[in-house]
């Protein structure tokens, strides 16, 4: 019956508060009131808003070393959990089978190799948990923490763990023990620090807008 | 704080003082909701509290005190946000489980805002998720100003801008006379009051009280490249005390002065000086205060030099053979983007001229501006935080330093004789019309 | 030939030796001392006029130069600050000063007397206004009184 609840209900549940959650807090952003700026731009903000999306994945020069555990940590955790979301060859099963299948429109949806998931995937955790060491060690980052940043860290880490768990697959308790927990995160997505990983790009694009008509690249 | 203040309040009876309390909180909370918008709210929920802003900021670099960096510094907006505008923050509110903003807060992050940060932005360059922090920081220092917990300096010279027409009380009977010695010193004339002319410059009293050889270093250059200027006697003054302060009303009261001096003499451009606050409030933030655009066009001095130089109407002769670098007021340059024309027009009068290693829209802010320069209190903060500047200059070795910013100019003369170094400071306009080719 | 413009002003100061420069604008400070009384100016004229033969005539220099410096360096009127004229014209004594005293390889030592010069104009100009005088007290011509005695001795 849990079971059921779990791959039913629940998991259809927790994509539309998610799927809504994001949609919704995108929009409030992209459409919601801002004042035009009046001043005379040297140049149109939308190139530097275009720009600084990506501009920002790279730290600045004279700024690495003094940063280099959340560059380091933050790309192995960051890297290393997109390799295994979409490449590591159950979660394309899930995809296929749950939500839209890409054989259907002629694309083959590669797995990665079990070595290369086996990396990317001590990656994530070797890195998220460095990641939350410095959080916890670092004067500043102990200072503006909130509960929300341990949560989120929590939660993304025990999800990491059952999905390691969950390839002992003579267990479907264990599958289900990931799944509900993938459940979790999704509800909780939208309305926590989790959000950034959609938030990040209006607010780079606007700041690159800003800097950007002042003819500023940033 | 606050209980120092109600102290000295006799006659306010514990009713008084409890409605004095709460209506200070009061207006600081309804400024914080009233700026409240769609970028604070995506720039709220993107942050991750990684902390990597605090390594771009010099107030945290230079003390490793966690409070200065530069994301905490929102902490007073970050509350509001998160009671009001999220899911868990209204839930938590409901519950009684979350710490709402107290006037206890605003009381402690006065110093923090108006002592430890110069409104600099290099946070703004260097955050991950791509928070524009100073914009933030800039709405906080609403709600302080709304809430009367800005420092007593700011307060004082915000207060004679409005009243006098100069944060520094400079009438117009000194610019007078400093026009005057100016006029006998060179023989030039100095334009008041022309209708029609093309240009109207604005002067910092910064410039008028401690380096008046800007005025010269104008009339000089103007007259040498056929120049159509004006200065305007009632609107001379360019520094915006309504900005640094954070009062968008005071603000907006200063930008009028100019726009109605402007219009009544009909110029077509208005130059901004070496000020940096005075560029941004007059260049990009001004019209937004008087809610419509200029009927004028609005140039830095350094962007009408270098227009002046590059249509062959500014020449110079010689070169500097020192060694110097170049410090960018950080509200001209990362901020105003007036960042390759300093350094066109200083590498035409300069061969030997050395970029500081972190330069350009990177560079470390001064610690002076944004009115941290105007605040006693902070005197001993903006010394340490000079630290910074100083491992720049350590590291180059120049005879001299140019900049275009006459706060940044005196901050960074105090930061030198801290530290006992000694590096003439001298303005670009000035070295620029020190090697005009005579006529 | 007597000086009696500004071009030949500077022109005259750039044929002076520093020794001499020094010596003339320590002149250009005492004909307007009483806008600065600080003892340290004064001790700071007395060394400019002075010609360095040994090491402790350096270091008694460059301790002058420091302490005259740091006066400069304070006496500045603060971003923000209510102007006081009085205060900005000794801080333009002090600068006056420094200048008198800058090490030869610090500043263009044709140029040191008119700096000296040129900070005494203003600070003659800040008494101006804060004693609401229209006249101007052409501190010039008090300067081009100065350097040709000077010359002529």
């Amino acid at each position: 019956m849990i079971a059921g609840f779990i791959d039913g209900p629940l998991w259809y549940f927790s994509l539309t508060v998610f799927c809504i959650g994001v949609l919704w807090k995108l929009a409030s952003i992209i459409f919601g009131k801002r004042k035009n700026d009046l001043s005379v731009a040297r140049a149109s903000g939308i190139p530097g808003a275009i720009k600084t999306v990506f501009s920002r994945f790279k730290a600045d020069k004279g700024m690495v070393p003094h940063i280099r555990v959340q560059i380091v940590a933050g790309y192995m955790f960051h890297l290393g959990l997109f390799a295994v979301l979409f490449f590591a060859a159950p979660h394309i099963l899930f995809i296929e089978e749950n939500l839209f299948n890409l054989d259907k429109i002629g694309i083959n949806w590669l797995a990665m190799p079990h070595w290369a998931f086996i990396v990317a995937s001590e990656f994530a955790f070797l890195g998220l948990l460095m990641l939350w060491l410095h959080r916890l060690m670092n004067p500043v980052s102990r200072l503006i923490s909130t509960a929300d940043d341990h949560i989120a860290a929590i939660l993304t880490f025990v999800v990491m763990l059952t999905g390691c768990m969950a390839l002992l697959e003579g267990f479907s308790e264990l599958r289900l023990l990931h799944r509900f927990c993938v459940e979790l995160f999704l509800i909780y997505f939208p309305f926590s620090r989790l959000i950034h990983a959609f938030t990040f790009i209006p607010s780079r694009a606007f700041t690159g807008a800003w800097f950007g008509r002042r003819g500023i690249s940033s | 704080m606050v209980e120092e203040v109600l102290a000295h309040s006799d006659y306010i009876d514990k009713y008084t003082r409890e409605l004095v309390m709460s209506e200070r909180l009061e207006r600081g909370l309804q400024t914080l909701r009233a700026q409240m918008d769609t970028k604070v709210k995506s720039f709220f929920s993107s942050c991750v509290h990684c902390g990597i802003c605090a390594e771009a900021c010099l107030f945290y670099t230079e003390t490793n005190d966690p409070r200065y960096t530069p994301i905490y510094k929102t902490e007073p907006m970050r509350k509001v946000w998160q009671e009001e505008y999220t899911f868990w923050g209204k839930f938590g509110k409901k519950l009684g489980l979350t710490k709402s903003l107290t006037e206890a807060d605003l009381a402690n992050w006065e110093e923090l805002v108006y002592d430890g940060c110069s409104m600099c932005s290099r946070c703004s360059m260097v955050c991950p998720v791509g928070i524009d922090i100073a914009y933030i920081i800039r709405k906080v220092k609403e709600a302080l100003a709304a809430s009367e917990y800005s420092p007593e300096g700011l307060v004082a010279a915000t207060k004679r801008a409005v009243e006098i027409g100069s944060p520094m009380g400079v009438k117009l009977v000194a610019l007078q006379a400093q026009i005057k010695h100016v006029e006998a010193d060179t023989g030039l004339s100095i334009p008041m009051d022309v209708e029609g002319a093309d240009y109207l410059a604005l002067l910092s009293s910064m410039e008028i009280i401690n380096f008046p050889e800007y005025i010269e270093a104008l009339a000089r250059i103007f007259k040498h490249a056929g120049v159509s200027w004006t200065l305007c006697s009632e609107a001379f003054e360019a520094t915006n005390s309504g900005l640094q302060i954070g009062n968008s009303v005071v603000a907006a009261e200063l930008v009028e002065r100019v726009v109605a001096g402007a219009y009544k003499l009909k110029v077509k451009y208005v130059i901004s000086p070496e000020c940096g606050h005075a560029f941004s409030a007059i260049r990009w933030d001004g019209p937004n205060f008087i809610g419509r655009a200029y009927d004028f066009k609005v140039i830095h001095i350094l962007e009408l030099l270098e227009e002046l130089r590059n249509s062959g109407r500014l020449k110079t002769s010689g070169k500097e053979t020192e060694r110097l670098t170049f410090h960018d007021p950080c509200q001209i340059v990362r901020r105003g983007g007036v960042e390759a024309q300093p350094r066109q027009l200083l590498k035409s009068v300069a061969e030997n001229f050395v970029e500081m290693t972190d330069h350009g829209r990177m560079n470390w802010c001064c610690g002076g501006g944004g009115g941290v320069s105007a605040n006693e209190r902070a005197e001993g903060l903006r010394l340490k935080a000079f630290n910074r500047k100083k491992s720049q200059l350590d590291e180059l070795n120049v005879d001299t330093i140019v900049t275009a910013c006459a706060n940044c100019r005196l901050v960074m003369e105090e930061g030198l004789e801290e530290n006992e170094m000694d590096i003439p400071i001298v303005g670009l306009t000035e070295v620029i019309a020190e090697h005009l080719v005579e006529d | 030939m007597l000086i009696n413009n500004d071009q030949d002003f500077k022109k005259a100061i750039s044929e002076l030796n520093i020794t001499d420069q020094r010596k003339l604008a320590a002149k250009f400070v005492e004909s307007v001392l009483y806008l600065n009384p600080d003892p340290l100016i004064k001790n700071a004229l007395e060394i400019a006029g002075k010609k360095i033969v040994s090491d402790s005539d350096k270091k008694e220099f460059e301790a002058a130069y420091k302490n005259i410096k740091s006066l400069a360096v304070n006496t500045y009127t603060a971003c923000g600050g209510d102007a006081d004229w009085p205060a900005q014209a000794a801080h333009f004594i002090a600068t006056a000063t420094k200048a008198c005293l800058t090490p030869a390889e610090r500043l263009d030592s044709n140029k040191l007397a008119w700096k000296c010069a040129m900070q005494l104009r203003m600070a003659k100009n800040c008494e101006m206004i804060e004693s609401d005088n229209d006249v101007i007290d052409n501190e010039a011509q008090n300067q081009y009184i100065i350097i040709n005695d000077f010359i002529r001795k």
